[in-house]
């Protein structure tokens, strides 16, 4: 592993790579800053500007834009109170607070520490976490990765937003949706509709630029887009020093806040935008003075700040070593790993080792150069918050991913899939169902097409084929951890049957 | 639209796109429909089930009070 991690370290250091991370982070960080354009649309938006690149530039690229993009939300949630990605909004409760009692800087970096930090304790458990949890997917067989595609499917079903019945409902249509074109054994062509351009199934990037991109932008057409005046703030002599000290004095807070974002950035479909807000009550709960919550208490600014940078790296421990994406963005580089040639999962490890602790170094790197480019070009970017005129965004990405999704293949085709899912996308999100349960579900469907048919031509020699789906004992605790997170969303309805709060003594109205 | 319109439209296109996909079932290897049959059982199933728990305080989607709307425009409408 250590020959590995020395190999990135080689690779990472040229050039042409700090070059990328540099302008990776800056350009994620703007993206990031501008309220409304989440992580998941940049990296979204930003993928066909990697297609020309190799393999291992396209990665880093898009690692440090994700990586800068999460950190950007910081600067408008703390100036102008409207949190720049879901991951900061957590970040507004305090950060807010804080600018308005002219103590802006101090906020910023709290944030910036908080964002570094927890950049750098997610990647570090994603580059020391992942190899060893790869050697335990090497013994996965079929009908592991069957149970691991349900596990995924019923797990982002309970952290979805809203419902738990919408949110596997939206996943199993998104695994329907998996199947539609040529089967991956068998080859038998299913729900085409008679059309031979559906036959190869739908593009994955295409789909994804569609769901997730184009919902967002017609929010913004129907709902408008404000314009914000943010807070400015002034450079002080010694906030820097000062501020720092408070936050490093405090390291419990630090390393509790990135260790939340790390697990659960784990789980798949729970990204920054929950564990923001699990850090933050984390934080007020561990406080001394937890009454200062929400009054300008810098704690909660590094505590939400460390949690969302963490995910980053987090995320990533199930793509590479199972293939399951762990949050949305990470569903689109897995949609450019496979692009690239490059399947996620332990064959990474084992096949192309360089590339993958690259980029994996790379999410390190960029939450290290978030420090000096967070500092010193903050109120930069904090003037460009306030002075861009909002009414240029949504022309401005709707040529992008027109321009995306055109130039994956040269395909007017996937332009106009693009659109219709895009469509298709919004309708469902204003229905109830949301977007990243069905992105999973297009996702997992394969894995868990080939892992039960594969079990299936296996079992032919029991009286029930399907008998080896549950022979082996990684299968059973697969299947114990997948009715656990069924049951999860009525854990808490369970637990209010028996255990009823107890009434306050003299309290007798009816 | 109120949260019961919502969710009954929901199921009735979740509804359509099932039977639609159903009808064109047409395999010509035994394995080839093994997965995408357990996965549109299992969408059905699922569709009727928030058909059936709709009436019920069970649903699916319920409507939002107004201390729910104004905590969710104050935590994400706030960005546009």
């Amino acid at each position: 592993m250590f020959d590995n991690i020395l190999l990135g370290l080689s690779h990472i250091v040229s050039l042409e790579n700090l070059l990328l991370v540099l302008c990776g982070t800056v350009g994620g960080m703007v993206v990031g800053s501008l309220p409304g354009l989440t992580a998941t649309m940049a990296v979204a938006l930003l993928v066909p500007f990697t297609y020309t690149m190799s393999p291992v530039a396209g990665l880093v690229t898009l690692g440090a834009i994700y990586m800068g993009c999460i950190y950007g939300g910081c600067f408008s949630a703390i100036l102008i109170n409207t949190p720049g990605t879901p991951s900061s909004i957590g970040t507004t409760f305090d950060g807010y607070p804080l600018a308005r009692q002219g103590r802006g800087e101090e906020a910023i970096i709290g944030a910036t520490t908080g964002s570094a930090v927890g950049g750098i304790i997610g990647t570090l458990a994603l580059v020391f976490l992942s190899p060893p949890l790869a050697k335990v997917a090497l013994s996965f067989g079929p009908a592991e990765y069957f149970w691991v595609g349900v596990f995924g499917l019923t797990i982002i079903s309970s952290l979805a937003a809203g419902s738990f019945l919408k949110g596997i409902t939206g996943a199993i249509f998104g695994v329907v949706i998996s199947t539609i074109g040529i089967a991956p054994i068998g080859g038998d062509v299913r729900f085409t509709f008679g059309f031979t351009s559906m036959q190869g199934g739908f593009n994955l990037i295409v789909l994804l630029i569609g769901l997730f991109c184009v919902p967002e932008l017609l929010n913004m057409v129907f709902k408008g887009v404000q314009n914000h005046k943010a807070i400015q703030y002034t450079r002080k002599k010694g906030v820097l020093w000062e501020t720092s000290r408070k936050i490093f004095s405090k390291p419990g807070n630090l390393i509790r806040s990135s260790v939340i974002g790390t697990i659960v950035g784990i789980l798949p479909g729970a990204g920054g935008n929950i564990a923001n807000l699990v850090a933050y009550n984390e934080a007020r709960r561990a406080s001394k003075e937890p009454e200062t919550f929400g009054k300008g208490n810098i704690d909660g600014v590094v505590a939400t700040e460390s949690a969302n940078n963490a995910t980053v790296g987090g995320g990533m421990i199930p793509l590479v070593t199972l293939g399951i994406p762990g949050t949305p963005p990470d569903a689109i580089i897995y949609g450019v790993l496979m692009m690239q040639g490059l399947r996620p999962g332990p064959e990474l490890f084992a096949e192309r080792a360089d590339i993958t602790y690259t980029f994996m170094l790379a999410l390190g790197l960029s939450a290290l150069v978030m420090i000096p480019v967070g500092l010193y070009g903050g109120r930069m970017l904090s003037r460009a918050v306030g002075t861009l005129p909002p009414k240029y965004l949504v022309p401005g990405i709707g040529i992008l991913t027109i321009i995306g999704s055109y130039a994956i293949r040269g395909n007017f085709t996937d332009v106009i899939l693009m659109l219709m899912f895009g469509l298709l996308g919004f309708g469902l999100r204003y229905l109830g169902f949301q977007g990243a349960p069905i992105v999973l579900g297009l996702i997992l469907g394969p894995i868990m097409e080939e892992g039960l048919v594969q079990s299936f031509l296996m079992g032919q020699g029991y009286s029930w084929p399907y008998k080896t789906l549950f022979i082996n004992p990684l299968s059973w605790i697969l299947i114990v951890m997948c009715l656990l997170s069924f049951l999860w969303p009525y854990f808490g309805q369970l637990k209010g049957l028996f255990f009823k709060p107890a009434q306050p003594a003299g309290n007798n109205d009816k | 639209m109120n949260a019961r319109s919502r969710d009954l439209l929901g199921s009735v296109f979740m509804l359509v796109f099932v039977i639609s996909l159903w009808i064109q079932r047409d395999y010509i290897t035994p394995f080839g429909g093994i997965f995408p049959d357990i996965a549109l059982v299992g969408l059905g199933t699922l569709v009727i089930l928030t058909l059936v728990l709709m009436p019920t305080s069970f649903r699916a989607i319920k409507d939002e009070t107004e201390g729910e709307k104004k905590e969710k425009r104050r935590l994400t409408g706030l960005i546009w």
